[in-house]
């Protein structure tokens, strides 16, 4: 499971190494010229060099690594590799390692990261996978390089070629000698050819006789010193129409400033351009508008009609054009006309009023009317119009609707307004101790005493930051829902009892756990119920300054689990009660002044418990009588009983690399995280053909687990064990002797195996004739 | 490094630091510790006002977000006080927008410094505040 450090030790020789902590030393092995060859372009490589084990964490960082994102080796060596990692990045790293560990070799792609200095840097990366002698992958190395300035200028480039060709000018670039080089969409519009019958041509197709060419504007311009000339002047267009055009002419220089061309910009400034434009834009007003716009002759026969008065009376432009516009009149209404007929008596130039009418499916609807004249250019009144604007009940509540949408998108951005004017505050006490005693020290003489204490209020002021930070950060990620559950199911009793393993004894707060009925599976992420119940445990005692004993017990409340941790320590006043579990949220009494903390780490256990569709709740009895935190989990609902084989694993990559080998071969396999929610499921009826397990498991070891299921006569199914362990042949043999089919170490390939072997057993067998 | 003021009559002056943090008072505090300064402790709002009408500060440094009474609380209650006329105050705190800072001139502060802050700089703005 983590023998990687160890072996990558060998295989891949470290400028920076620190061991991981489990792992055994190793004695250098005699210098292998080509390992040594490997250390000096590591260090010399202008590409960010960086090697990470199976687990993520980084084993090797080169000065380019350094230069790329700030941080020394020493800074980062040992740490898993998520904190260079946008969060909208980690299931992109996640899905490349997965490839990776598939076998699928090295993988190239484009990112982000995060620097040192916490700027997003673009970056170029190659992973690959680290192998050691035997093949078996023991973490990958990643080449990288930093493509930030390339992508900016890509961009920009990008942008202003999409600029020049979305124009409504006319944009063509030429050689010195007036060859057409580029012909914009605006060029075709405005001069009617296309880019493909004008490039390569010369400039002078568009030039009628006697006026400027581009070219010896240029030249006129160098004389004068000038950057762009604009002029009008007439072109030709594919038609043999003379246009009238503002002209601007520039240079186009080369990176040495020599020039090689000249660009020119048309715009079509003609009467007819003018009026084109006009119109369109009229047109395109009307007919997007959300009012149903309707055109008339004077006899009341329909000429145009917009997409809102199809959307408002039903009917489509096609089916009311040349109609009479009597159809969406009820009767006893005004008609357009009569109305245009009594505007022209009393000279008015518009008339609204609210009237009814009829739509298509013979709906009556309340509508606010507008009703123009239509005159010609000598002034006759030629038509009508008729803007009718629906102001039924059902519009004005759909229009509410849309209002209150909009209203909860607004506070959901002002809550992230909130935290971040709330983060900022929390981080700046922090940081005024950091920066103030460092100033202190920078600028004063002090005893050693007093530099000491100055240091230790800095460290503990650092580590406090980094918390924050990192909760802040975890917080983020369970918020945008970034943060993945691994659900599975899982022996909850089991993950109490690790998590008040983790918690450590402590005589003045010593921790019971009480359950008294064994209980249900629960479907869950066992790492973030971990972190529930750590984060639990840390209040009661943290918050039960003179100790006191604190219980833990568990029920089952219909299809939920229920878990509650109690303790006897300060307690909490009844106004702090609805406010606990809110970002940020501390109680302010002096009881707990001294009592550090973030008050982030009940929010983010209300966050993780929500979204496995449980909730947390907190009862006190006030100030002095201690509280009750609980929170409820769901139970699994069925047992997987016809899945044909059972992996135990604790390591959710490497589970899903063999679920995946076995569904590929049509059978279906069921993981369980630890050896107790193994032999759970194994008691509550699943009847598995085949079992996977590995041997270094949290909680009950692998070794057990075998014993045990060799000693029951009810699973007589074959067992392979995948491990890291290096066993000795006396320890195999001792697992075969209580029942193990297989023994593989983990390495490249060994899932593939265990996955055939096990697929083989479950065959059905020929029979031999 | 430290500021001298040699052409002043030297009085002890007392000076308050309140703030709810043990890390900001420890640094506020040595920061204008010197042989010119009385320097007392407030670890929240309600005992800097008991300290302030016990020892009437030359100078009160307050932290503006506090448990019981806010920094700004206790700054009205000083400039509503006659007895309390001479008090300087400065304000030390987190909250870095405009508004707030414009909160706290209005309310009658001397300076107004934000965290983080330059120790140097405080020390600077106290024998300002005190030698006006």
């Amino acid at each position: 499971m983590d023998a990687g450090a160890e072996s990558m030790s060998r295989a891949f020789l470290p400028v920076h190494l620190k061991p991981a902590k489990r792992a055994p030393l190793v004695k250098a092995p005699p210098v292998d010229p080509k390992l040594l060859l490997a250390a000096m372009l590591l260090e010399s490589s202008d590409d960010a060099i960086i090697g990470k084990d199976t687990q993520s964490v980084i084993t090797t960082w080169n000065p380019a690594a350094q230069r790329l994102y700030g941080y020394s080796a020493e800074e980062v060596i040992g740490k898993n590799i998520s904190f260079l990692l946008p969060p909208d990045r980690l299931n992109e790293l996640e899905a490349v390692l997965g490839r990776v560990a598939n076998g699928a070799g090295a993988q190239h792609y484009d990112t982000k990261r995060i620097h040192k200095d916490g700027g997003l840097i673009e970056v170029a990366m190659t992973v690959s996978p680290i192998r050691d002698r035997a093949g078996a992958i023991v973490g990958t190395s990643t080449i990288q390089r930093n493509i930030t300035e390339r992508k900016r200028t890509d961009t920009v480039t990008a942008e202003m070629a999409a600029i020049v060709d979305s124009s409504n000018d006319a944009i063509i670039g030429m050689s010195l000698q007036g060859i057409i080089t580029t012909w914009n969409r605006g060029a075709e519009h405005i001069y009617g050819f296309t880019a493909k019958e004008m490039i390569g041509k010369s400039v002078l197709h568009l030039v009628p006789p006697g006026r400027p060419v581009e070219l010896d504007v240029i030249a006129g311009m160098l004389a004068t010193d000038a950057r762009t000339e604009s002029f009008e002047t007439q072109r030709l267009c594919k038609d043999g129409q003379l246009i009238d055009v503002s002209l601007t002419v520039s240079p186009i220089r080369d990176s040495d400033g020599a020039i090689v061309g000249a660009s020119s910009v048309a715009r079509d400034v003609s009467e007819r351009a003018r009026a084109n434009t006009v119109t369109a834009e009229m047109a395109a007003i009307v007919d997007s508008s959300n009012d149903a716009i309707i055109g008339m002759t004077l006899e009341g026969f329909i000429t145009t009609w917009n997409r809102g008065a199809q959307h408002i009376y039903g009917f489509t432009a096609k089916e009311m054009v040349t109609k009479s516009v009597l159809l969406l009149v009820p009767p006893g209404r005004p008609v357009e006309l009569d109305v245009i007929a009594g505007m022209l008596a009393t000279d008015a130039r518009t008339e609204s009023f609210e009237t009814q009418r009829l739509c298509k499916d013979g709906r009556l609807i309340e509508v606010s009317l507008t009703v123009s004249p239509i005159r010609d250019s000598e002034g006759t009144i030629v038509g009508a119009s008729s803007v009718a604007r629906d102001v039924t009940e059902h519009n004005i509540m759909s229009a509410a609707l849309k209002a209150s949408e909009l209203r909860s998108v607004l506070a959901v951005s002002r809550a992230k307004d909130e935290m971040v004017s709330l983060v900022s505050h929390e981080l700046r006490t922090p940081l005024a101790s950091l920066l103030g005693f460092t100033e202190l020290l920078y600028s004063r003489d002090l005893p050693e005493p007093q530099r000491k204490q100055y240091l230790e209020v800095m460290l503990r002021e650092g580590r406090r930051l980094t918390d924050l930070i990192n909760d802040v950060l975890h917080l983020q990620r369970l918020e945008a829902g970034h943060q993945d559950l691994n659900v599975a199911p899982a022996d909850l009793e089991a993950l109490i009892r690790r998590a008040v393993v983790a918690a450590g004894e402590d005589a003045k707060s010593p921790i019971r756990i009480q359950i008294s009925k064994t209980l249900p599976l629960v479907k869950v992420d066992t790492d973030a119920v971990l972190q529930v119940m750590a984060n639990f445990l840390t209040n009661a005692r943290k918050y039960s300054p003179d100790g006191g004993l604190i219980l833990v017990s568990a029920q089952v409340v219909g299809d939920m689990v229920e878990v509650e941790v109690q303790d006897h320590g300060l307690g909490l006043p009844a106004s702090a009660l609805s406010k606990l579990f809110a970002t940020f949220y501390r109680v302010d009494s002096t009881d707990r002044r001294l009592i550090k903390g973030t008050g982030l780490g009940l929010a983010i256990n209300r966050k993780i418990v929500e979204a496995h569709g449980g909730s947390v709740e907190v009862h006190s009895d006030g100030l002095g009588h201690g509280s009750r935190f609980l929170f409820t989990l769901p139970t699994v609902a069925e047992i997987p009983k016809a899945a044909d084989v059972l992996i135990v694993e604790d390591d959710i990559g490497y589970a899903r690399l063999l679920q995946e080998q076995f569904v590929a071969r049509g059978l279906t396999a069921v993981r369980a995280a630890d050896a107790e929610t193994a032999q759970r499921l194994l008691q509550d009826g699943m009847k598995p053909r085949a079992v996977v397990t590995d041997l270094v498991l949290p909680g009950v070891q692998g070794e057990e687990f075998v014993t045990r299921l060799g000693a029951d006569p009810d699973i007589a199914v074959p067992v392979v064990v995948l491990t890291v362990k290096n066993l000795a042949p006396a320890e195999i043999s001792a697992l075969e002797k209580v029942g193990v089919t297989a023994v593989l170490p983990k390495e490249a390939g060994a899932s593939k195996t265990a996955v055939g072997l096990i697929s083989e057993a479950l065959a059905p067998k020929a029979t031999v004739g | 490094m430290r500021f001298q003021t040699p052409n002043v009559v030297k009085t002890l002056a007392t000076v308050l630091v309140a703030d709810d943090e043990p890390s900001m008072r420890l640094l506020v505090h040595a920061t204008i510790e010197s042989d010119d300064y009385k320097v007392l402790e407030a670890a929240d709002g309600d005992e800097a006002w008991t300290l302030i009408n016990q020892f009437k500060p030359s100078l009160v440094l307050l932290d503006v977000q506090m448990p019981g009474r806010t920094g700004l609380e206790i700054l009205g209650m000083i400039k509503s006080d006659p007895s309390l006329a001479a008090t300087r105050v400065i304000l030390l705190t987190a909250k870095a927008l405009a508004v707030d800072m414009e909160a706290g001139m209005t309310a009658g502060a001397d300076f107004y410094l934000t965290k983080p802050f330059s120790p140097l700089d405080l020390l600077t703005r106290v024998e300002e505040a005190l030698h006006q």
